[in-house]
């Protein structure tokens, strides 16, 4: 017994050790709550921080339905762990403005981003552009077959060859069917046929990328800048932007109410819009919010986007999230 | 104290007795503090009064109860299957003369240290309908046109599970039969028994106790599992309780983390069931076949079955194991996923990325590595004390003790995890949050079970007559245990700890919501860049981890010459 007791004696002593050394900062240390891909936060941070060599930017890399859940759990434990909250869809913000969670703030870069992606209160900003659209598998599927709008994916030749990621895992996968739906060409019924021509429905748009480009499924719905990433990279994968238009919205970011460091992370935002930061999401195939940042290869201009992508009323999900996943759960899932 | 004497039937009573106290009030306050956070949540309501609302409104939807019965019907069919393949296994490596039973006796554990997310794509891989490996070379072979197996189905689910969790039963079954009393085997032989009658009559009732802990450990897992069902089952639209409880968890707000609470209830009430199941099992059974004398079991020498078995280990280690592990290896290897697997396409790019670029790789690895030792060998202390007073003292509330000890381990991760959130960020004057502590509680508490059944399943085996003897001779409660107690349930205690460090080592849903910036796990590390779509580098990752635990298993097993190690 005494050895063992002392093994775990000494172990703990060493963890204290670890823990404790980590603790002596002189530097204002702030927190972000981000969807955005590690290495693209990684780089960015790296910048801000040398930039900013007073401020030491941390952050923590989750999906979104991850984050509401953290941060709710933080609530109920007496007060938010972070200082900003960067995520995939409008929706969660708007609830976060309501609810008197997070700060105003007019930052000075925004002035070149395009009124769409703000909110008009000055709460949220959308920092990154998402798109949804089709996409493909290049080694199964001719270009000149491919999918190139909504309705062809209920072509009776993709019978049981698509593939959707699931609303209750994903932000991203949400704000799709919040698009959909609301559209009078296309509302729920559009579910119930790609559920009749055998759409399966997987967990994230990870997986969809990765079962569409491993060839499982032949064509999919999907997100744009991770299957441009995929397919920069080799695989046989390539992103459609629908004729009719894209689902495309921006991905915002705000600073929470209780934060005690509202200067150092409104820092954090002026960079994250000004073309400087914009850059590093380029370099991970994302389109920037910032009009004069060219966008990725392969994708079109921000603008050229914008105007073809079909409206969508985020106040709906606000206001019908609950009735919308149990919806899509009762179509597309049971 | 003299309370204390009174309930354990007047035996003598050291500091040992009261220092059986503390691993029980640690168990309270890790486990039954925060669960029970998490279920007064369940019937409050946001301002503040009591509420049975969401109860009812759970028995309303239909796909609640068709989940349960998914949940109890996979659970219990993995429970069956684990068994029929744990056992033989444990018996072939641990009694016969097998040749390289040493080796089989690792490799058996492999599907226990690979991440189950991980292993669904590789199983993916191998048995998609469409683009499987298996199913493309099967229907060439025999010139079909309709793909033989389907992963994402039911049974697809239960196959998945069954190959992840036989380890629970194989690990405890082993270390039963190495401590076997042979003599009872011997006298069957020599009253005529054949080989394998003696197995059936005589080596499996004895081994009974072990194999229901394992049975018990397995079912509890099955239940709880959340990444095997929803990465294979909801492809096929089979779900379980786990993936409704998530889906109310992030359906958003106050109301989704009540009724996922409601919802997880239902699990702990399941695995309440299955501790009273095998409490009843076990009523009347006497398996005290360690009685001092002779602990060496002797092996039955296989004759002419020697390579029958040994071809039979060969294909089943390579069916379940090196398939899905080479599947993993070829993906790290290939320049971008989906491509051909052709020369013209491999590149060690990916393990450039992971060992030189990527900075996380050697933290989360160091962080895991230093979290699961630690964890592992406090819950492991903690455990044998806590099996202890289960099986050895008469006190009241070690029932209660054993339930609590299970208690982490049968409700999802993600509930755990915020109920850490909710008792250990400061709101009760404790504050973990983001830092390595709340990750060791939450593993310490999560892996209890283990340890606890383990242990447990050990000291069922071993006589009173041998403590006893040592207590007349004069030795303290304290020496009773050190010389005669750990030596007698050391495989117990081994296997207790290796069943919970390796599952630490890789561990997601828990620490995916307590991880803090300088604590990220391996789980965590390989999630997040399969999550960004790196399956190529995650599978790179996985790789690293799967070559540093064999690694270090082999030279742990080399440094103790074989004692400590699987």
């Amino acid at each position: 017994m005494s050895k063992k007791k002392g093994i775990v004696f000494l172990a703990m002593a060493f963890l204290a050790m670890i823990v404790f050394s980590s603790g002596v900062y002189a530097k204002e240390k702030i927190t972000i709550y981000s969807s955005v891909h590690e290495d693209v936060l990684a780089a960015i941070a790296g910048e801000f921080n040398k930039r900013n060599p007073d401020i030491d930017l941390k952050y923590f890399r989750l999906g979104t339905t991850k984050i509401i859940a953290k941060v709710n759990a933080e609530l109920k434990a007496g007060e938010i762990r972070a200082d900003l909250v960067w995520t995939a869809e409008p929706a969660y913000f708007e609830e976060l403005k309501q609810r008197n969670l997070i700060t105003k703030y007019m930052s000075p870069a925004a002035k070149d981003i395009p009124k769409l992606f703000q909110d008009p209160d000055g709460y949220y900003i959308g920092a990154r552009i998402l798109s949804i659209g089709l996409t493909y598998n290049t080694k199964l599927v001719k270009e000149a077959e491919a999918p190139r709008d909504w309705n062809d994916m209920l072509d009776p030749k993709w019978k049981n060859q698509i593939v959707h990621a699931n609303p209750l895992y994903s932000g991203s996968v949400t704000a799709t069917v919040t698009g959909l739906i609301q559209n009078p060409a296309y509302g729920w019924a559009y579910y119930e046929k790609l559920r009749a021509n055998g759409c399966t429905i997987i967990q994230s748009q990870g997986g969809t990328q990765r079962k569409v480009a491993g060839g499982e499924y032949k064509v999919g719905i999907g997100l744009d800048y991770g299957i441009r990433k995929m397919n920069a990279k080799g695989s046989p994968i390539q992103f459609v932007y629908p004729k009719s238009g894209t689902i495309t919205w921006g991905s915002p970011i705000a600073i929470f109410k209780g934060s005690e460091h509202q200067d150092a992370a409104k820092k954090f935002i002026d960079f994250v819009l000004s073309s400087d930061g914009q850059k590093f999401l380029v370099t991970e195939y994302i389109v920037s919010v910032n009009p004069k940042v060219a966008s990725p290869k392969g994708a079109p201009p921000v603008l050229d986007i914008l105007n073809k992508a079909l409206p969508v009323d985020w106040d709906y999900l606000i206001k019908n999230r609950e009735e919308l996943l149990k919806k899509f759960s009762r179509i597309m899932l049971e | 104290m003299l309370t204390l004497r009174s309930i354990t039937k007047g035996r003598k009573i050291g500091t040992g007795h009261l220092f059986m106290g503390v691993p029980a009030l640690i168990l309270i306050l890790v486990a039954a503090f925060p669960i029970s956070l998490i279920f007064i949540q369940s019937v409050i309501s946001e301002a503040g009064t009591l509420t049975t609302g969401f109860l009812e409104r759970i028995f309303e939807v239909k796909s609640n109860y068709m989940s349960l019965i998914n949940t109890l019907s996979i659970s219990l069919l993995t429970v069956f299957f684990t068994i029929l393949i744990g056992c033989p296994l444990a018996w072939v490596v641990t009694r016969t003369d097998m040749p390289f039973k040493g080796v089989f006796k690792t490799l058996f554990i492999v599907p226990y240290m690979i991440p189950p997310f991980i292993g669904a794509i590789a199983w993916g891989f191998l048995l998609s309908p469409r683009t499987g490996f298996v199913n493309k070379w099967l229907m060439a072979l025999f010139n079909s046109s309709t793909p033989p197996f389907n992963i994402y189905t039911y049974s697809g689910v239960v196959f998945v599970m069954s190959l992840y969790f036989y380890p629970y039963v194989f690990i405890t079954v082993a270390g039963a039969l190495e401590r076997m009393d042979p003599s009872l085997e011997e006298a069957a032989r020599n009253a005529g028994a054949n080989r394998f009658r003696v197995v059936k009559d005589i080596t499996l009732p004895s081994v009974a106790p072990s194999i229901a802990a394992g049975a018990l450990l397995v079912f509890i897992a099955a239940c709880s599992n959340f990444g095997i069902p929803a990465l294979i089952g909801s492809e096929g639209r089979v779900y379980v309780l786990t993936t409704r409880i998530f889906f109310y968890i992030y359906s958003g707000g106050f109301e989704g983390l009540q009724m996922a609470s409601s919802l997880s209830i239902f699990l702990v009430i399941t695995s309440a069931l299955a501790l009273l199941a095998n409490r009843w099992y076990l009523r009347n059974k006497q398996f005290t076949i360690i009685a001092g004398k002779s602990m060496r079991p002797n092996l039955i020498l296989l004759g002419k079955y020697r390579i029958p078995f040994f071809i039979g280990c060969c294909l089943f280690t390579f069916s379940t194991m090196f398939a899905p592990l080479l599947c993993i290896v070829l993906i790290s290897l290939l320049k971008a996923y989906g491509v051909d697997i052709a020369w013209k396409n491999f590149t060690l790019e990916n393990f450039r990325f992971i060992l030189f670029e990527y900075d996380l790789t050697r933290a989360s690895i160091w962080n895991s590595i230093k979290l699961s030792l630690t964890a592992a060998t406090f819950l492991t202390i903690m455990g044998s004390l806590i099996a202890y007073i289960i099986v050895r003292t008469k006190l009241t509330g070690r029932r209660i003790l054993e339930f609590l000890s299970t208690l982490p381990y049968s409700i999802p991760g993600t509930v755990l995890a915020i109920g850490m959130i909710l008792a250990f960020s400061g709101k009760f004057g404790i504050n973990f949050y983001n830092t390595i502590w709340i990750l060791l509680i939450a593993y310490t508490a999560r892996y209890m079970a283990f340890a606890v059944k383990s242990v447990g399943a050990s000291l069922e085996q071993v006589h009173m007559s041998l403590e006893e003897a040592a207590r007349i001779s004069g030795a303290g409660w304290g020496r009773t245990f050190r010389d005669i107690v750990v030596p007698l349930v050391k495989p117990g205690l081994i296997a207790a700890w290796f069943l919970a460090f390796m599952p630490m080592l890789r561990e997601l849903t828990v620490s995916v919501l307590l991880y803090g910036p300088e604590t990220r796990t391996i789980g965590v590390a390989v999630y997040e860049l399969q999550d960004a779509g790196y399956y190529d580098t995650a599978a790179a990752l996985a790789t690293c981890v799967l070559i540093v635990i064999f690694a270090g298993n082999f030279l742990l097993k080399r440094i103790t010459g074989g004692e400590f190690g699987f």
